[in-house]
């Protein structure tokens, strides 16, 4: 570029313009016959699983340990497993917009999966507690 | 033959000229976009983490089940030390298809021109698991209700 040229109104007055180019639109992916298969089978199970979750959190609402807080999270863990099974089911039939359904299932999967971690860490400082109290009381006892 | 999603001359994707939007394929190459990739790995980290715990529990179950069989006094030992190991499959089989699916969105995110045969791998390990856990819960549940049943005719 010359630095003795004059300076170009146009560039000035459209900086960053490029006239000819709209908006970048992200590619849209279809999946194929036999992909909407696999995803629809997938759909199925994580609809199964999501009404399982739910019935299985409503079961702690009886019996001798109810539990509010394990129905909410049971509960919760069922809608997202039923809202990802209705991404996915998105994905086999609409047209367009096959990826960004498929993220927003994946993306609910690692939700719940994550809550389960968390859940699973929870159980086990509980456990470890509950071990050392009982070796605690057990060592007082010895003495 | 599908043409190849190049980077444009200005930092933005290809199909520059006119602003061409490429028609929906079915099939064949895509690559995930980096916002994708970021979503799919952090799935498959959550899905190989879960798959470890789910069969350390697993183990301990069947472990459980193993030293109540031998160590348990009484006829009851045999069943209740079996119905124990015997559950600690469920997690011991999801969590390998777990594992696996992590591992298969793992490779989605790695690697270069198999993307959606990755994603598809992982999707059927995926599917795999949560069949296995739901079988496996139905099957409880059903047990649970001729259990209820049996309990409440005896009564």
């Amino acid at each position: 570029m010359n630095p003795y040229q004059p300076p170009n109104p146009y560039q000035q007055q459209y900086p960053q313009q490029y006239p000819q180019q709209p908006p970048y639109q992200p590619p849209s992916y279809e999946f194929g016959e036999a992909e909407n298969s696999i995803i629809k089978s997938c759909a199925t199970w994580t609809m199964v699983l999501g009404i399982i979750q739910i019935l299985e959190g409503a079961s702690k609402l009886f019996g001798e340990g109810k539990s509010t807080l394990n129905l909410i999270v049971h509960v919760a863990m069922g809608v997202l497993l039923i809202v990802a099974s209705q991404s996915l089911t998105k994905v086999v039939t609409t047209q367009g917009q096959d990826i960004p359904h498929l993220m927003k299932a994946l993306d609910n999967f690692g939700q719940v999966l994550l809550i389960r971690i968390i859940l699973l860490v929870f159980a086990l400082i509980i456990a470890v507690i509950a071990v050392v109290a009982i070796l605690a009381v057990l060592a007082a006892i010895a003495h | 033959m599908q043409q190849q999603w190049q980077p444009g001359p200005y930092g933005q994707p290809g199909y520059p000229q006119g602003g061409y939007a490429p028609p929906p394929a079915a099939g064949g190459a895509y690559e995930f976009s980096q916002m994708e990739n970021t979503t799919i790995g952090r799935l498959g980290s959550r899905a190989k983490t879960w798959g470890i715990c789910s069969i350390v529990i697993g183990l301990i179950l069947l472990v459980l089940g193993v030293v109540v069989i031998i160590a348990a006094p009484g006829e009851a030992a045999l069943p209740v030390g079996g119905v124990i190991a015997v559950a600690a499959l469920q997690p011991v089989v999801s969590g390998g298809f777990y594992m696996a699916a992590g591992g298969a969105f793992k490779n989605v995110v790695d690697t270069q021109g198999n993307d959606v045969p990755h994603m598809m791998d992982a999707m059927k390990k995926l599917t795999n698991a949560m069949r296995v856990e739901s079988i496996v819960a139905l099957l409880a549940i059903v047990g649970a209700v001729i259990f209820g049943v049996v309990l409440a005719a005896s009564h």
